[in-house]
């Protein structure tokens, strides 16, 4: 029997006023895998997220994440963990406190939750600083804090916002492993990062956002390995081609498209 | 770089801050066309106040020096508050990163002295010109117009300065000094009400304030006045020596201060903060306390903790708390002059002012308390549950404070047990009323309302609305929980007591009565802003 994706939507629009910040976006993701969401700053990405985790309501379309709808949060949230651009943190706490505040939201057993936190502390390295608090933190602490806590429960399908920002090599790296694991053990990841290296490394199907649409979508593979001329590019090269203003200089590359058709590997 | 150069970089630093003010304010065109009809209407009063001064000099009448004076000396105190005021906003805006990498810090310092004193321009201008218009009328002298608009512009300025050093010399404390730091902050917060208890209680042994005001007229403080009338010339009586005198003292103040701002915003930008907020230690947020041993059975784990969560946060950034001052002034204004007028007994209104202090300082402005946070929470846990937790942390603070402190007062008054006890119990319920109206009025709060502003008792910034929006919402919410408590007080008046007996009722069944008509009102109206309430929660929207 076929599995049901962990996200799909269809046809899902977001204006504010008179500018679409996400426009008709019809996406199909498979449970267990990693998807690379790529865009331009100002292309819809966080509008998405927001709609997909019911933060905001959409304008027209619909979609569903593990199977519960976008529209009613309160069905969606035993499904989900989230991380924004900026980590939802309270400053005045400590990062263990924030994590039990977080289990404890959840409804996690305490001696679970307690070895849980341990686990995730040690392998982020952030035991020592667990019991300061996170107005003491750099930017890095409290990303790998923000990051922690929309892991630690073990999600069906985890929203991360730029999650490798502000740290440093080795812990992008334990991110990235991170993620990996998520995937194996069947969580699905929706990735919205502008590194690069991290999306090729990780991610099964990256999608590129532009003005608030789907400009391209499929396996990293496919997308750097045109078909056309046989060539192998680097997914930087693909994300700048579909992403260019479509009145500037995407007239110069016109194998892959402008705005008005996605473009796709085969 | 020249005094010229900075200068040119300070007014630029100034009018960027005007702009970034302007923009975030975000006032409504009726709300910005009220303002200024309001101040249209406080320049007609001081103009038409300021022709009959006039036309009473012009015949000849002496200076009212001693009512100029005061009306001149609270001006000036309320110039310099505000100056404060506007500081503590725009110094913590400031971006020190860019500006002190991109010019001497005497630039940023002076621009924000510019700032504030533009914004103390902005809201006396128009009531200056009405002064300065009808006193001119009624002396009919222009010149004296001009003379006014400049003794008003050097206490304007003056203020501003002192304003600014003031609040930067305060904060400057509190940061070298932790501890300096906190009774700041609580002398700032409750000290007007140490004060005014301190002058209701000597009251009678102060020395009378005429002779001292009888003495107003040699200090230099009124030779404002000179200067104000200066162009009045003789027919004003004045001394235009002193006028000019207190010119001549301004001018070299005004220079001391902009150095003294200078010094103290470098001081502050290059200093470590030595706060508290970098201390060690977690405090356990799920199970392991006493509370979750006696609810456990009753209360989910998610309950549980958003109220343990509260309680700590409020321990370590006491915003609800700081918010219990407006009921302070509420029961102050409203409550004791009921007190004595009609005759509602003390330990009720003791009861009511706890209550709803304890239902304000944790119901109140969930959005602006869990700001940074509201992501997580929105796609954490659900409605009934955040409202149900913020609930149980009012009530279980609550219920005991009100239940020990109105029960010995009881048993020590003229009310019996029975009474006593439908206090205690009204007191909870309007608790439990005033911390449900208070979520459910705060999650109507538009996300982008909010700015961070700094916050008393930590470094860590409260994220708040700007404006009169928060003050109009606590003004509504104190009409919601006064309307619960109406049946109790109007029902222990003993005008409305003693009158049962006409038909019957005795005035302790009376009383009683409407004190347990006050908890089912308030219970009712609790339930029904739980329901909105978490209608709001379930529909709010990050946009």
């Amino acid at each position: 029997m076929h599995e049901q994706p962990a996200i799909v939507t269809d046809d899902l629009t977001k204006a504010y006023g008179d500018t679409t910040a996400v426009d008709g976006l019809s996406l199909s993701i498979e449970s267990g895998t990693v998807y690379g969401f790529l865009g331009p700053n100002g292309a819809g990405k966080t509008t998405t997220i927001r709609l997909l985790t019911a933060l905001v309501a959409p304008t027209s379309g619909s979609g569903r994440v593990a199977g519960a709808p976008i529209t009613d949060r309160e069905s969606l949230i035993d499904h989900i963990g989230y991380l924004p651009e900026s980590p939802p943190i309270r400053e005045a706490l400590t990062a263990r406190e924030q994590l039990e505040y977080h289990g404890g939201l959840r409804d996690m057993d305490p001696a679970e939750l307690e070895a849980r936190i341990e686990t995730l502390l040690e392998r982020f390295d952030l035991a020592a600083d667990a019991d300061d608090r996170i107005v003491t933190y750099s930017k890095g602490m409290r990303q790998k804090t923000g990051l922690m806590q929309a892991i630690m429960h073990e999600p069906d399908v985890v929203f991360l916002d730029e999650p490798t920002s502000g740290l440093d090599p080795r812990a992008v790296r334990t991110v990235r492993e991170a993620i990996a694991e998520l995937a194996a053990a069947g969580t699905t990841v929706f990735l919205s990062t502008h590194i690069l290296p991290v999306v090729e490394d990780v991610a099964e199907t990256v999608g590129i956002l532009s003005d608030g649409e789907l400009v391209a979508e499929g396996p990293p593979d496919d997308l750097t390995n045109r078909v056309e001329t046989g060539s192998e590019r680097s997914l930087e090269d693909v994300f700048l081609e579909v992403t260019t203003d479509r009145d500037g200089e995407a007239g110069e590359s016109d194998s892959v498209g402008g705005r008005d058709e996605r473009y796709s590997p085969n | 770089m020249s005094a010229t150069t900075i200068l040119a970089h300070s007014v630029r630093i100034a009018r960027t801050e005007w702009r970034c003010h302007r923009r975030d304010a975000g006032q409504s065109r009726i709300h910005r066309r009220l303002l200024v009809g309001l101040r249209l209407v406080v320049a007609a009063a001081l103009g038409a106040a300021g022709r009959s001064i006039g036309r009473d000099l012009a015949a000849g009448q002496s200076i009212p020096v001693t009512e100029l004076w005061l009306a001149g000396a609270v001006a000036f105190a309320w110039a310099v508050w505000r100056s404060a005021t506007l500081t503590h906003e725009r110094f913590s805006r400031l971006d020190p990163d860019m500006l002190l990498t991109a010019v001497p810090a005497r630039a940023p310092a002076l621009g924000l002295l510019g700032f504030v004193s533009a914004r103390l321009a902005a809201s006396l201008a128009v009531p200056t010109l009405g002064v300065a218009g009808g006193l001119a009328l009624g002396l009919r002298s222009p010149a004296v117009a001009l003379t006014v608009i400049i003794a008003i512009a050097g206490m304007a300025a003056l203020a501003a300065a002192v304003g600014v050093t003031g609040r930067l010399a305060t904060q400057l404390v509190g940061t070298r000094l932790t501890r300096g730091r906190f009774y700041r902050d609580l002398f700032v917060l409750f000290g007007w009400a140490a004060i005014l208890s301190v002058v209701a209680v000597f009251r009678s042994t102060l020395v009378s304030a005429l002779p001292v005001l009888a003495g107003v007229g040699s200090l230099s403080g009124a030779w404002i006045v000179d200067l104000a009338l200066l162009g009045a010339g003789e027919r004003a009586g004045i001394e235009a020596r002193r006028g000019l005198a207190v010119l001549g003292l301004i001018l070299p103040s005004l220079a001391l201060f902009a150095g003294g701002t200078t010094v103290l915003a470098r001081r502050l930008w290059e200093a470590e903060p030595t706060g508290s907020d970098g201390a060690h230690g977690s405090h356990p947020l799920v199970d392991g306390g006493r509370l979750d041993r006696v609810l456990a059975g009753a209360v989910s784990r998610p309950v549980r903790t958003v109220a343990r969560e509260r309680w700590l946060a409020e321990r370590r950034a006491p915003r609800g708390v700081l918010n219990t001052a407006y009921v302070l002034l509420f029961v102050g204004v409203v409550g004791f002059p009921v007190v004595g007028i009609v005759g509602v007994p003390l330990l009720l209104l003791v009861a009511f002012a706890l209550a709803v202090a304890v239902g304000v300082a944790f119901g109140s402005d969930p959005i602006g308390v869990e700001y940074r946070v509201l992501p997580m929470l929105f796609t954490t846990i659900r409605g009934r549950q955040f409202v149900s937790g913020l609930l149980l942390a009012a009530l279980v603070v609550g219920a005991p404070t009100v239940t020990a402190v109105v029960v010995p007062i009881g048993l020590f008054s003229s009310a019996t047990l029975l009474e006593t006890l439908a206090v205690a119990l009204g007191g909870v319920a309007i608790c439990a009323c005033t911390a449900a109206v208070g979520v459910a009025l705060g999650l109507g709060v538009d996300h982008d309302g909010l700015v961070p502003v700094p916050s008393f008792f930590t470094d860590v910034p409260a994220y708040a609305e700007r404006g009169w929006a928060p003050f109009r919402r606590l003004a509504v919410l104190f009409a919601v929980v006064s309307v619960a408590g109406l049946p109790a007080f109007l029902g222990t008046m003993p005008a409305v007591s003693d009158s049962g007996a006409g038909i019957g009722a005795p005035a302790a069944a009376v009383r009683i009565g409407s004190l347990l008509l006050t908890t089912l009102v308030a219970v009712a109206i609790a339930s029904g802003a739980v329901r909105i309430a978490v209608r709001r929660y379930r529909r709010y929207q990050l946009t």
